[in-house]
């Protein structure tokens, strides 16, 4: 089964640490994201199943193989592995046409000519290229480069295929086409898919389990919607979601196992957790709130102002400010504009507002009462 | 983790076996001449054991003490030091003068004829620098010194004065045009490959033209100017031709003239301090443009989206200077031709009318040419065929070899870039760079003259002149090499390694093939280094591996100009002819070896 198994993988570059004791477990057939700001050694962590990159300590398992292991001295090639890499800048050989490029890896490994043509044709068909065939890479538009690498990187049937932001030089529409392509494809060879990006909308929709990294370590590990719903540290809530979460800090008192009373300068309401609250909950708590969780309406108990409007048909992203300081995002579904200005009323809704403790970590899911 | 494991996790990896066994053979053939030559200068000599009245080999200072506190001092070092930084500063001028308007009256105007004046720029730095020197001495020669005026006086009848003629002013000129292409290819690059952007952000701000050049274009190519002239100022100081023949007639003399007065007496030990100083002084140059080129990197940002900027019309100038260009052009380039032609046709030297030209030096016998020691015509002559036959071995060996380690250390520093061990060999490679060719040869005859381990003597072998000439040419193969391997992406041939494509197979197929055109650049400059290099081979030839170059400097010797300039015309010739024929059918061209 080709699951791969990393184990307190670390690597450094000189004093620059840029994996930290890095462990996971990657099942077979998972479609993983590795996700997180630039620097922060999620290309670095691929690299490394790859094998182009070497790790300074830990051990690496494909399929059960133990393919790295510093303590044993093991370190099995990039080819050895079974693996398929889809570079960032495609990596086509401008010199070989397309069909050259797909078939170079094949005639390496002795198959025949009649067997090659045929493997060929079906990539060509898979990722509908066919027309191609004979051109050079410069030839093509960026999408159909990419889906050459594609072809050329599934040539070998590899169990495992690494990706390396591989859509971030496509325009908007390419990218949205491009990763719907992704998910057929993944579907259709059954293998399992590593895939770094920074883009959370990429990650949110295509993995089955998401892994987001910060200064190279492991912040989250978990399928898409736990790390939405319910993220386990401030960093986490904040970097995935567009527009980003609200989040606020509030001093507390509490008044029994579930509810806390929450007050600042703006607010002073009640949290209820759908579940028992911890005991220690430090100094001061964050409460997170999804922009869809703010709802405009008339009858809204706060009074806010408009500070920027972005209409983009199915929604509308309001930038709202409160006091003259405080900022807060929300979205309002259907096609509605807002005078920048001019003040609203707003709620905050729903069971899943997510509260933090002091040291930015998840401690409940709830709603909040005034 | 255990050593025996770090080294063979080490040596996996391609790049890192080549630089293990680069910086090992350049160790052997750059440092240990290094350290032998400092030995050397403190070491008694054979002729001096009366003088000094101490045994020979054992130690003594009185080298340096005659070179730097002496007497003699002034004459020996300080005087021809002089003359050397007056004559390499002065170059510098000229060449980034002419090279650099004309880089950007080429790519910055409506110039015309930019093709005609970028093909023929680059032929004084194809020819040998002393073909120049050559060519003023055949034009500009007086009787003033005795002997034959020379072409210019023959026509006006205007005897030229000694400055014009000798010395200074025409060693600079002659060095500063020979180093103006280079000038003209590295300014230009940047030019080039500047972000026209800059450029039309300021014409957007409604900058006048005249403050656009000085206040964006120029502080932004002001790196490669300093790169340039720190290069042509090193090129400059270990230049021997070209002093010998315009210097030596009005006993002007420059350091490696001194060196080559040295090495070939009984003076080693203070020829071998010389060329120690002008090792310093080349490796503090070095250091100086290493920071410099640091900085340039960050400058050179290329953005690849740009539009070509809007030429600069010449207006009703733009005739005048086209034609003024063309015109300088050619004088360096067709004129030096032209001139060894016409001195190689005269029957008596210095006697232009048509009545005293002849075919007898290139296809007379050796009856008809009965007052030339019986010399045959050159053409028909075995000797120069001979030569000629060395020199293309000599030359296509020696490309074949610093060719491909310049690749292979190309590959090598670049894959493994930021390692200690990488930019040791690239330090390394450049380091032949910086010694003076006559030096680098003297202690290559005393190493090599007697078995020096498992090495037999090579003193006499044509394997040492391919040995010499190869190491001398690393530096700018090497270059080649790092510029080609920086243009391709890792990812090239990850994408290779990762279909377990072995890495020969991914040289071969993939990394060659792509960036064929400036892999061969990367030959062709040894090519031509090797068809025109005088003062390395000089002392290492002997009748049988004679070269080109050394039988013009002997045919040069005893006064037989028309041979010297025929053979020279030969040389050009050749080099131009192989030059555009590998342009022709590769693409390759000097100026992607040297990076513009």
């Amino acid at each position: 089964m080709p699951e791969i198994l990393l184990k307190n993988i670390t690597k450094k570059f000189g004093d620059f640490v840029a994996v930290d004791n890095l462990s996971m477990k990657i099942e077979d057939g998972d479609f993983i994201t590795l996700l997180g700001p630039s620097g922060c050694g999620k290309t670095t962590t691929l690299r490394q199943i790859a094998g182009l990159e070497t790790p300074t300590s830990g051990e690496i398992y494909i399929d059960g193989v133990l393919v790295f292991s510093s303590e044993k001295l093991i370190d099995i090639s990039p080819a050895k592995r079974g693996v398929g890499f889809l570079f960032q800048n495609y990596a086509l050989w401008p010199h070989l046409t397309v069909y050259q490029n797909i078939a170079f890896g094949l005639e390496n490994n002795k198959w025949s000519k009649e067997r090659i043509k045929k493997r060929v044709d079906e990539l060509l068909e898979l990722l509908k290229i066919s027309e191609f065939i004979k051109r050079y890479p410069a030839e093509l538009s960026g999408g159909q480069q990419q889906r050459v690498a594609i072809a050329r990187t599934l040539a070998t049937n590899p169990k495992v295929l690494l990706m390396d932001e591989p859509l971030s030089n496509l325009d908007a529409k390419l990218r949205m086409e491009m990763r719907a392509e992704l998910k057929r494809l993944h579907k259709e060879t059954g293998a399992t898919f590593v895939y770094v990006t920074h883009d959370q909308l990429e990650a949110m929709t295509l993995a089955t389990k998401i892994c987001l990294l910060k200064d190279g370590l492991l912040q989250m590990f978990n399928s898409p919607l736990d790390v939405y719903l319910k993220p386990l540290n401030t960093f986490v809530a904040d970097f995935v979601g567009s527009p980003a979460i609200n989040l606020i800090s509030f001093k507390y008192n509490k008044i029994g196992k579930h509810k806390i009373k929450l007050v600042n300068e703006f607010f002073d309401f009640s949290f209820e957790s759908n579940n028992e609250l911890p005991e220690n909950l430090g100094e001061e708590v964050t409460i997170g709130i999804r922009p869809e969780y703010i709802k405009v309406s008339e009858t809204g108990k706060f009074e806010v102002e408009v500070y920027t409007s972005l209409p983009s048909g199915m929604e509308t992203i309001l930038g709202l400010i409160m006091n003259d300081s405080k900022r807060i995002n929300c979205v309002v579904f259907g096609a509605n504009d807002f005078s920048v200005g001019n003040m609203v009323k707003v709620d905050f809704i729903g069971s899943e507002i997510v509260l933090f403790n002091d040291q930015g970590i998840f401690a409940a899911l709830g709603k909040l009462l005034y | 983790m255990p050593l025996g494991y770090r080294i063979k996790r080490y040596l996996k990896k391609p790049q890192n076996v080549i630089i293990v066994i680069m910086v090992t053979i350049l160790v052997y053939l750059t440092l240990v001449p290094i350290i032998t030559i400092l030995i050397e200068t403190v070491t008694v000599h054979p002729s001096e054991t009366m003088s000094l009245k101490k045994e020979i080999g054992t130690h003594t200072s009185s080298h340096w003490m005659k070179v730097l506190f002496s007497d003699s001092s002034f004459a020996v070092f300080y005087e021809p030091l002089l003359h050397s930084l007056q004559t390499s500063l002065c170059s510098c001028l000229i060449a980034i003068v002419f090279g650099g308007t004309v880089a950007w009256l080429v790519t910055r105007t409506n110039l015309r004829w930019k093709k005609i004046v970028s093909t023929l720029f680059i032929f004084p730095y194809i020819m040998p620098s002393w073909t120049l020197a050559l060519a003023w001495y055949n034009m500009f020669k007086n009787s003033v010194v005795g002997g034959i005026p020379g072409m210019f006086t023959a026509f006006t009848g205007l005897q030229t004065p000694n400055w014009f003629a000798y010395g200074p002013f025409p060693i600079s000129m002659v060095l500063g045009l020979h180093y103006a292409p280079f000038a003209y290819i590295m300014i230009g690059g940047i030019l080039r490959n500047m972000d026209a952007n800059l450029e039309e952000a300021a014409l957007m701000l409604n900058t006048p033209r005249r403050r656009i050049i000085f206040k964006i274009t120029i502080p932004m190519v002001l790196p490669a100017i300093l790169s340039t002239i720190l290069l042509v100022f090193s090129s400059s100081m270990s230049s021997f031709a070209v002093p010998t023949f315009l210097g030596l007639p009005v006993r002007y003399q420059v350091l490696t003239m001194q060196l080559y007065r040295t090495l070939n007496g009984v003076n080693h030990g203070q020829g071998y301090c010389i060329a120690v100083l002008m090792i310093l002084i080349g490796i503090s140059i070095l250091t100086f443009n290493r920071r410099l080129t640091g900085v340039r990197k960050n400058y050179t940002t290329v953005t690849g989206k740009s539009s070509n900027i809007a030429y600069i019309n010449l207006k009703q100038g733009k005739n005048l200077i086209s034609i003024i260009v063309v015109s300088f052009v050619m004088l360096i380039s067709i004129v030096p031709l032209l001139s060894f032609a016409i001195e190689s046709l005269l029957r008596v030297p210095g006697n232009y009318s048509v009545s005293n030209f002849t075919l007898q030096f290139w296809i007379g016998t050796a009856k008809q040419n009965s007052m030339f020691n019986s010399e045959p015509g050159m053409l028909l002559n075995p000797t120069v065929w001979h030569c000629l036959g060395n020199s293309l071995k000599l030359s296509f060996s020696v490309a074949f070899c610093a060719g491909t380690l310049g690749f292979l250390v190309g590959y090598a520093v670049v894959r493994a870039r930021g390692t200690k061990l990488a930019s040791t060999l690239d330090n390394l490679a450049f380091f032949p760079y910086l010694m003076p060719s006559m030096a680098f040869s003297a202690i290559y005859l005393a190493m090599f003259s007697q078995r020096n381990g498992f090495i037999p003597p090579l003193y006499g072998t044509f394997f040492l002149l391919v040995l010499i000439g190869t190491v001398k040419n690393m530096p700018f193969a090497s270059r080649s090499g790092i510029n080609a391997m920086m243009q391709l992406s890792k990812e090239i041939e990850e994408a290779g390694e990762i279909q377990g494509i072995s890495w020969l197979k991914r040289m071969t197929h993939l990394v060659v093939p792509i960036q064929k055109s400036s892999f061969i650049s990367g030959y062709l400059l040894p090519f031509i280094g090797s068809m025109r290099e005088l003062s390395l081979y000089v002392l290492l030839v002997t009748p049988n591996t004679r070269v080109l170059t050394t039988l013009l400097f002997y045919y040069n010797e005893k006064g037989w100009s028309q041979y010297s300039n025929g053979i020279n015309l030969l040389i050009v010739l050749i080099v131009l002819i192989i030059n555009n024929i590998v342009n022709k059918m590769t693409g390759a061209s000097i100026d992607k070896g040297i990076g513009g």
